[in-house]
């Protein structure tokens, strides 16, 4: 999406311009833009950067200028060369998966996924695509032709989750697996997915650079409560 | 093409080619370090990753499709711009020339609210989205002002006359097509189709927002190569590199059958 794109080009004028060294860049998945966008808004030395998971892993390997690493799952973040990043991830906060349905729809429990002409799942590569196929998986093997039925109905796999959404909310879709959080204040119905299913790998953190003004403003980030106001539980 | 530039002074020559040399290099250097970045038998690979290889297949099929309608429906509404005057007529060409301006994005979210489910003409259209159809339309739309420009452009330089004098001699509506109009058109013709294919290959953001991603019936090859892009490098650059080649082969070959003329003063 050309919105993506204006950030990938703005990253690559960030690492040109040789940025001020107090400036803390954030990278963070498209599904934190809320918590984290109210975290930077609060403070002038810190900047950041929304995309999905994985196009932000791209991004840091191939030199953005980054001082932060906000991910959607665990995975994209072990990715991620040891030389690329100082100290061990730390995991900020936890977040699950929904079926998210318009509020008029006759859906009401997960069983009846199947029953949504178009059904919109995030893409195999991004952290909420992947957590939606290995439910998919899951409830497969407790309900027999589930997934392939679902599969059948999966007419999109957006790049990220937010894009996933407003399918959704556009009118196209008649159901999407999005996180919780997604969900809050936005006229849409939730329908959950039982807890062994619907878990995540969760948010971490990690440092890209080693100076102590990084190791503060993520400190600061993880412990910050704009994630619990968003809908997101803490780490146990 | 002759090279008309002989006439001029050598030095002249020279001095062209120094001043067009910044523009060339940023035109031809990205492409350069895409393709450095891989090897020939890495390329020659990549051809038979079954996903880049149904890409590419949709890629080709649904531009060449949108192309023909590009052509075909776009011809006429070049002649009717390039034949009317007045304000209804500059109004309509303004208006044609948008798609060029809207971010391809917001090109993808006005489709679909003219043909998605709840659009101006859902009732008829509503099942097009997340089909290849709505590829070829969300094609046909960005891509379509790159044909209508030359086209009303070589339409408006046809001088009315000799359409008079053959209609005098008795040419029919379509002998005039057939044996003026289209054989003097045809060089601005192709080129610009050949420009709206070059552009629907290339589509990525309308098509996302109005067809959405799915292999084998939306995704096409920039869509393929975004996705591919996340997980693994390498395979997106070889990726990106055929469509490069492919719209490159398509340029050549439609340059081919359309040589530039020999502009008349």
């Amino acid at each position: 999406m050309s919105i993506r794109w204006a950030i990938f080009a703005a990253l690559i004028l960030l690492v040109g311009c040789d940025r001020a060294p107090e400036a803390v860049v954030v990278l963070a998945a498209s599904s934190t833009a809320e918590p984290v966008g109210e975290f930077v808004s609060q403070r002038d030395d810190v900047d950041v950067s929304f995309a999905g998971s994985s196009a932000l892993r791209v991004q840091i390997e191939h030199g953005a200028a980054a001082s932060i690493f906000i991910s959607a799952d665990r995975r994209q973040v072990d990715a991620l060369d040891p030389s690329l990043t100082v100290g061990p991830p730390v995991g900020i906060a936890k977040n699950r998966i929904v079926i998210a349905v318009p509020r008029s729809s006759p859906l009401r429990r997960w069983q009846d996924l199947p029953r949504a002409e178009h059904i919109i799942l995030g893409g195999p590569e991004v952290p909420v695509g992947r957590y939606a196929d290995r439910f998919l998986e899951s409830a497969g093997e407790a309900e027999p032709n589930f997934a392939s039925e679902v599969r059948d109905r999966v007419a999109s796999r957006e790049p990220n989750v937010r894009l996933v959404r407003s399918k959704l909310e556009l009118g196209e879709a008649d159901a999407a697996i999005l996180y919780a959080t997604d969900l809050s204040g936005r006229d849409l119905r939730t329908i959950e997915i039982p807890e062994a299913w619907s878990t995540t790998e969760g948010i971490w953190g990690v440092a890209l650079r080693p100076d102590p003004a990084t190791r503060a403003v993520l400190d600061e980030l993880a412990t910050s409560d704009v994630w619990a106001r968003y809908g997101f539980e803490r780490f146990e | 093409m002759s090279e008309r530039t002989d006439h001029t002074h050598p030095t002249h020559h020279r001095t062209a080619l120094a001043l067009a040399a910044p523009m060339l290099a940023l035109l031809t250097l990205p492409l350069v370090a895409l393709a450095l970045g891989t090897t020939p038998s890495r390329f020659v690979s990549s051809f038979s990753d079954p996903r880049v290889q149904q890409a590419l297949w949709l890629s080709l099929t649904t531009s060449l499709v949108a192309t023909g309608f590009i052509v075909v429906l776009g011809t006429p509404l070049a002649w009717w711009m390039a034949r009317s005057h007045g304000r209804f007529a500059r109004f309509v060409e303004s208006l044609a020339d948008l798609p060029l301006i809207l971010p391809p994005a917001v090109a993808g979210i006005a489709l679909l609210l003219t043909f998605g489910r709840h659009g101006l003409l859902g009732e008829l259209f509503g099942t097009v989205v997340f089909t290849p159809a709505a590829v070829v339309i969300a094609q046909v739309f960005v891509a379509a002002p790159l044909f209508l420009q030359p086209a009303k452009t070589v339409f408006t330089e046809l001088r009315q006359s000799w359409l008079d004098v053959a209609a005098l001699e008795g040419a029919t509506a379509l002998d005039r097509w057939l044996y003026i109009i289209l054989p003097l058109a045809r060089p601005a013709l192709i080129s610009g189709g050949a420009a709206a294919l070059g552009r629907a290959l290339g589509e990525f953001g309308a098509t996302l927002i109005f067809a959405g991603n799915f292999a084998g019936k939306t995704q096409t090859l920039p869509l393929a190569v975004y996705g591919l892009l996340e997980q693994d490098l390498d395979a997106a650059t070889d990726a990106a590199l055929i469509l490069v080649a492919a719209g490159f082969g398509f340029q050549l070959v439609m340059r081919r059958f359309g040589p530039h003329p020999e502009r008349e003063a």
